[in-house]
């Protein structure tokens, strides 16, 4: 008992206010992180900085919008008018509208922040794939925000659907604006 | 010898503690409020206790007030006991205390009033910056005048903490603070953007370190040990994580801003330095966790171990998380949403609160000469703040983790699955109800801790610690040699600091010269270290031995230690920062705009909204083109943020119309169901106090900013035009009724001069490199239609054309087509060619 006692007291290299210290071997596995994280910040750095093996953010980015460029579907005024007679089709844009729309344009399309989307009368024009091109890319000097990246074409054309069916239906509201569209 | 007995200044720690104690409710109370107004926005109280000027009290609260006191009361006690020396100065001791203090109410009056920089656990206003200056100054006079007295030659492992913190925290602040006034209320910061972004987070993630860290850790080294009574594991432990841990933390500042528009050079470093910090954090967590060992049996009846054993595992814990959040792909999920809130109060209620409690524990009986009052008390406290931790921390990962998948989720065909915002965050608001629960029962144990404080000093009367010492302080015979500098030229020294300039350097090259140069820094690195291994003798003091009995060398060395990485990532920026100016599309903002933009900092804005697209697809999709360091080129502050608890506003300029706006500020959840952001009605009447603008505009321009003279003389008339414009504009649209400029009636719906009416200026210019403004101006002098407030009518089709063309670019690539158009677009817009500059306007900001 009192040898261990000894063997303690030999490992007290301080004193301090009382408080002893011990001089006790680093923990191996504590010395491999410590280690192990230099050398890997080593070869991270030849492999981004250095020698540019491998993508930064901005060009692995780049990358990932020409592959999704690469995709995707022609969306043509036969087909917008074709869906817009599916009930599906047009129940998924209701919901979408309702969700994104309404504030701004009001829940029957009467119109409020912005115009009325049930006369016949439309400021970037009423054919079914202006419609749709206004809701994709939006018209940022009215504040009105560009969908198709948010929400994704499909959405974009079935919301178009749904507010085909609106058209036309005179729901009093906001007054018209914009040229008269005749089919 | 000849010997006199001392008495150590017990009567500032227990100042300090008490105000610790004091302050940490306020603060804690004020995290409850804003906690409650996440969750429900009623509890925003217009203008003064709204979330955004509230949260900065809480984060000041906490981190100055209730850790700061707490760290000045346990350095204090210990330090004098660890020199053997009395505090030197009564006097210095009590204007460090009231000073203190004093700027707290400063703090705790001005943020609500509105008086911010609007930069993180920074927001104070430069008067009261330059008084924590002053003050801090007076705190390390303070206490290196007590090393110089001391009669304990070498310096022990709490000392070098205690050290490295007043001089980190000193030049942090210093730099960070910089800033120009325009009176006495307002200043602009000296840097813009990108620099300022790196600035400001060189500082904040380093006020975690040096006044979150360094300090607990000192008082862990000597406090633990006290209450454990058993020796310190390793002071070789202790000397390798101390100086790996104040090298490598400063260089780690860049984490906050992984995907910005920050350098991606400076974005590795704060990657790769943060892993390298992992080893050196949980360096100290052994040591304490191993210095408690054969103490465990004691764990179960004292209260002070649970708090210290507790406090450091969820040090470590929260130091293996940071890490693990620097990892860029984890960034990219984690950053801006809860998981860094929760990692955060992992570190403060688990590490600061739970090392505070333990302290305050031991000390108490120590400073009353009683024991304490009631045990059984300071156990339930322990349980009870353990589980509102947990609480807490639980339900902010899980809102965070679900928040960041929801914001990347796709629909079948690339679009958002969750494409507006408030989805993502009406998902998680159960959890801000958690989280408040957690955090209540936390402040709950507080409130306990105070009872139980008052209660023992009630019960006994102040005792002030006593000693038998030598008359004469050791350090008079031992300061005096020059033996001790010459430690400073001693080969580990130069060879270290010279491998680590070749390395710094090598950062900046291309391939060959860089591997080149980083190779040869590190074989250097090796000799130094080889140097110290074989320059150990058996029997004689190693160089680190030598260079702890001097209190001068050490100190010097520890600043530069301290100062490296923040040369290497800070010089280049702000070096390059003039051209950058000289070569920007940007525009500066006009006069109204400016004065937006000083409301949005007021408000706090960007404690819930970023000003930050980061290069991802689902980001992008959202909010538009990636942000550049151009956006922001003239930003002072910049507002980059670091949470969403809203959308992201880079590119809201253009994106909705001024109605929008106009209704949205006077009541968000009219305009977005479930919204939690406060009502801003009473803007509508503020006034914006035009008489000052040109005196900000010439700031600016002091600060570099190119303002022509001729601006800055019609600054203010530009302003009150521009605020007429929109507030009719408003009134033709919509039909409110408006108050004329400087009408002394407030009988109308909106004010011209209102700050509600600048605040839409600002807001429809973020993320535009001209104003919209201008761009209006100018197609009226060329005879285009004048602009309504929905501009459909001004439009002309040729341009109506382009924006299709831009956004059918955008729809599949909608970040890149952008960012290149932002590119190209690089003619600053004349006047004269309006048609031309509004098309290229068109597609930049679509």
């Amino acid at each position: 008992m009192s040898e261990i006692t000894e063997e303690k007291k030999a490992k007290i290299v301080h004193v301090y206010d009382g408080i002893e210290e011990e001089d006790n071997d680093l923990p191996r596995w504590w010395l491999f992180t410590l280690y192990g994280a230099i050398v890997f910040a080593f070869f991270y750095w030849l492999t981004f900085h250095t020698f540019e093996i491998a993508d930064l953010p901005m060009a692995a980015y780049n990358k990932e919008v020409a592959a999704r460029a690469a995709q995707g579907g022609e969306i043509t005024e036969e087909l917008l008018e074709a869906m817009a007679l599916l009930d599906d089709e047009v129940r998924a844009g209701e919901g979408i509208y309702n969700t994104h729309c309404v504030v701004c344009h009001g829940a029957q399309g009467e119109g409020s922040i912005g115009p009325n989307l049930t006369d016949n009368y439309w400021i970037h024009g009423g054919d079914a794939l202006s419609i749709f091109e206004t809701i994709r890319d939006g018209v940022p000097s009215a504040g009105m925000p560009n969908w198709g990246a948010p929400l994704g074409t499909t959405s974009v054309r079935q919301v178009t659907s749904f507010v085909l069916t609106m058209r036309g239906k005179e729901v009093p509201g906001k007054e018209p604006q914009g040229e008269l569209y005749q089919p | 010898m000849e010997t006199t007995r001392i008495q150590y200044n017990d009567g500032i720690v227990r100042k300090f503690m008490m105000a610790s104690v004091a302050f940490g409710i306020v603060g804690m109370l004020a995290g409850a409020i804003i906690a409650l107004q996440l969750a429900w926005p009623n509890a925003n109280i217009a203008p003064y206790l709204t979330f955004g000027r509230l949260r900065p009290v809480h984060t000041n609260a906490v981190i100055f007030a209730f850790v700061g006191n707490m760290a000045f009361a346990g350095i204090y006690y210990s330090t004098q006991r660890l020199v053997k020396a009395r505090l030197a100065s009564d006097l210095l001791s009590n204007i460090h205390f009231w000073g203190w203090q004093l700027i707290i109410v400063a703090a705790a009056i001005s943020l609500p009033l509105g008086y911010t920089q609007s930069k993180e656990y920074a927001e104070l206003e430069w008067p009261i910056d330059i008084a924590i200056a002053v003050i801090w100054v007076v705190f390390a006079v303070n206490f290196f005048w007590t090393l110089k007295n001391r009669r304990e030659k070498h310096l022990y492992v709490a000392i070098w903490f205690y050290i490295a913190t007043i001089l980190a925290v000193a030049m942090l602040h210093i730099v960070n603070a910089l800033a120009l006034p325009v009176s006495l209320g307002k200043s602009y910061s000296v840097f813009a953007g990108v620099q300022d972004a790196l600035v400001q987070w060189w500082y904040g993630h380093n006020a975690v370190a040096f006044v979150l860290t360094t300090p607990i850790l000192g008082i862990m080294y000597y406090y633990v040990p006290k209450a454990a009574e058993r020796p310190v594991f390793s002071y070789r432990l202790s000397i390798i994580h101390f100086w790996s841990l104040v090298f490598i933390y400063i260089w780690a500042g860049p984490h906050h801003l992984l995907y910005t528009a920050l350098p991606d050079w400076a974005q590795t470093l704060g990657m790769i330095f943060s892993l390298m910090l992992w080893a050196p954090s949980w360096g100290g967590m052994i040591n304490g966790l191993l210095t408690l060992r054969g103490a465990w049996d004691k764990l179960r009846s004292d209260p002070v171990l649970k708090f210290f054993a507790v406090g450091i595992t969820f040090y470590g814990m929260a130091t293996f998380e940071g890490p693990l959040l620097s990892i860029k792909s984890v960034s990219g999920l984690a950053h801006y949403t809860d998981w860094i809130v929760a990692h955060v109060h992992g570190g403060a209620l688990g590490w600061n609160g739970m090392m505070a409690a333990g302290m305050f524990y031991w000390l108490i009986p120590r400073l009353y000469g009683v024991p304490l009052k009631s045990r059984a008390m300071a156990n339930f406290h322990f349980w009870i703040g353990t589980l509102g931790i947990l609480l807490y921390v639980g339900a902010l990962w899980t809102a965070g983790i679900t928040q960041g998948l929801m914001w990347r989720a796709e629909n079948e065909d690339g679009g958002l699955l969750y494409a507006s915002f408030v989805e993502t965050l009406v998902a998680i608001l159960p959890m801000y109800w958690m989280r408040l629960i957690g955090g209540s029962l936390y402040l709950f144990g507080f409130v306990l801790l105070a009872w139980n404080l008052i209660a023992t000093a009630r019960s006994g009367k102040p005792t002030d610690g006593e000693i038998e010492v030598p008359v004469l302080p050791e350090a008079e015979t031992t300061e005096k040699d020059r033996a001790g500098m010459r430690l400073l030229l001693a080969p580990q020294v130069w060879t270290a600091l010279i491998g680590i300039g070749l390395i710094a350097t090598g950062f900046f090259f291309e391939a060959i010269q860089s591997l080149i140069l980083i190779i040869a820094g590190s074989l250097l690195l090796l000799v130094g270290f080889l140097i110290l291994l074989i320059a150990r003798e058996e029997g004689k003091p190693t160089f680190h031995a030598k260079l702890e009995g001097k209190a001068a060398p050490f100190t010097i060395l520890t600043f530069i230690a301290v100062l490296i990485g923040g040369v290497v990532q800070i010089l280049p920026t702000v070096i390059a920062s003039p051209e950058a100016v000289a070569s920007a599309t940007n525009t500066p903002y006009t006069p109204l705009e400016l004065e937006g933009r000083d409301v949005y900092v007021k408000e706090g804005c960007y404690t819930c909204h970023s000003q930050m697209i980061r290069p991802f697809v689902w980001e992008t999709a959202r909010y538009g083109a990636v942000s550049t360091p151009d956006d922001s080129i003239f930003d002072r502050p910049f507002q980059w943020g670091s949470r969403r608890i809203g959308p992201d506003l880079q590119r809201v300029g253009g994106r909705y119309n001024d109605v929008w706006h106009y209704q949205h500020m006077l009541d968000p959840r009219e305009i977005t169901p479930g919204s939690t952001m406060p009502s801003y009605p009473h803007l509508a009447k503020h006034r914006v106090n035009f008489d000052r603008t040109e005196s900000k505009l010439r700031t600016m321009r002091t600060l570099g900013v190119p303002y022509t003279p001729e601006e800055i003389a019609s600054a203010q008339e530009s302003a009150m035009r521009d605020a007429k414009r929109i507030a009719r504009g408003l009134e033709e649209s919509i039909g409110i009724r408006i108050c004329e400029m400087g009408s002394p009636s407030d009988d109308c719906d909106l004010r011209e001069d209102s700050e509600l009416v600048a605040l839409i200026a600002y807001l429809q210019r973020i993320g535009k490199h001209r104003s919209p403004w201008l761009e209006e101006a100018s197609a009226g002098e060329t005879g285009a239609a004048p602009a309504a407030v929905e501009g459909e009518d001004a439009e002309t089709s040729a341009d109506a054309a382009d924006a299709a063309e831009a956004g059918a670019e955008g729809d599949e690539a909608p970040g890149a087509a952008e960012a290149a158009e932002s590119n190209e677009a690089a003619e600053p817009a004349k006047a004269d060619d309006a048609g031309e500059s509004e098309g290229a306007q068109e597609g930049e900001e679509n």
